[in-house]
């Protein structure tokens, strides 16, 4: 069995948030079709509950972000002590970026493609027009990636282990 | 077990826990807030809808769309339990190396993550209709039942997905171990 890492946890969030985001733009769509269908012209009522549905997706996103940066400050400190073995065994920086890279973002970087090839995919079928999933996706990623390369350089950009391999400076 | 080491060991939890239930607590107050404001614009596009929208399918995806901030924020709890479950494993071996029965540090920490965050809740819930009299003018005769299904509704995620998930860290730590083989 694979052994868990500090950085799946994240995953949860990536994921649940951009299907909880679509599916409240997808309720909103179906609310507004179903008033046009019934009322072409009750147009108040759709205006607002497309701007309910806006503000349901920007705060969820929001508190997406939130929770997904609380989850990523809860594992640094596990992250910052495999970084200190890289260093103590010295190795350079751009090494030990691209080992933390390749180990931890995998699996929420999955995920996270995952939702965001099924909010694409939802967005095309329903004719939804809505970018909100999408950015969210990015945003993920860019924090994700941005959290590891800076934890990275800025351990490196510590002192000691300076000595060389295996001794602490 | 000893009242006084039991409330010991809340207190030290809660020490030690501050930045993370902190977190649940914020966020779950944001999540009230959102979810009474919601909450209010879909009981007014209800009412502006009822005339031209007949039937109980816009009904259900209205109040689907007001509860869903409870449910982000439960995702983002169980998300944050998750990440700790290292630490958590860690201190639970601690506790029963000193007599303390895992099931006791059970309850500690669904204090932790399920009722101090719910009352966050609760808090989002009244700033926001204390903050906006027109909703709690709009919404007055509804307002004992929107609130407690609100809160009814954010604390069934809390209550059971947490406690599920800090049951399933109970298991598979050390702790599991020794007490099978006590």
């Amino acid at each position: 069995m694979r052994r868990p890492r500090p950085l799946d946890a994240v995953s949860i969030v990536f994921a649940g948030f951009i299907f909880l985001v679509l599916l409240s733009q997808l309720s909103a769509h179906v609310l507004g079709q179903a008033v046009l269908s019934y009322q072409p012209k009750g147009s108040a009522a759709l205006t607002q509950v497309q701007n309910i549905s806006v503000i349901l997706a920007v705060s969820a996103a929001a508190l997406g972000l939130a929770f997904g940066g609380a989850v990523l400050l809860i594992t640094k400190k596990r992250l910052t002590l495999e970084i200190d073995v890289y260093r103590a065994n010295g190795l350079p920086a751009t090494s030990a970026l691209r080992l933390m890279l390749n180990y931890h973002p995998v699996r929420p970087l999955e995920w996270l493609v995952g939702a965001a090839a099924v909010a694409a995919v939802a967005d095309s079928v329903f004719g939804l027009d809505a970018m909100i999933p999408l950015y969210l996706a990015a945003c993920f990623g860019a924090l994700l990636l941005g959290w590891v390369v800076f934890l990275t350089f800025s351990m490196f950009g510590r002192r000691g282990f300076e000595e060389g391999r295996g001794r602490v400076g | 077990m000893d009242r006084t080491k039991v409330r010991g060991l809340f207190m030290m939890e809660l020490t030690g826990h501050a930045p993370t239930v902190a977190i649940c607590f914020a966020a779950m107050a944001f999540g009230g807030y959102v979810s009474s404001f919601l909450e209010y614009a879909s009981y007014t596009a209800a009412a502006v809808s009822a005339e031209a929208l007949p039937g109980l399918v816009p009904s259900v995806i209205l109040v689907i769309m007001a509860l869903m901030p409870a449910v982000f924020v439960a995702l983002g709890m169980y998300a944050l339990v998750s990440a700790s479950s290292e630490s958590l494993k860690y201190e639970i071996g601690v506790y029963y190396s000193q007599g303390i029965d895992g099931y006791a540090v059970i309850d500690a920490w669904t204090t932790l993550y399920g009722w101090i965050p719910t009352l966050g809740y609760g808090l989002g819930l009244v700033i926001y209709f204390g903050s906006t009299p027109a909703a709690f003018v709009q919404l007055q005769a509804v307002l004992a039942d929107v609130a407690s299904g609100l809160i009814l509704v954010a604390g069934l995620p809390t209550f059971i997905l947490i406690p599920r998930k800090l049951y399933d860290i109970l298991d598979t730590s050390p702790y599991a171990l020794v007490r099978s083989a006590d």
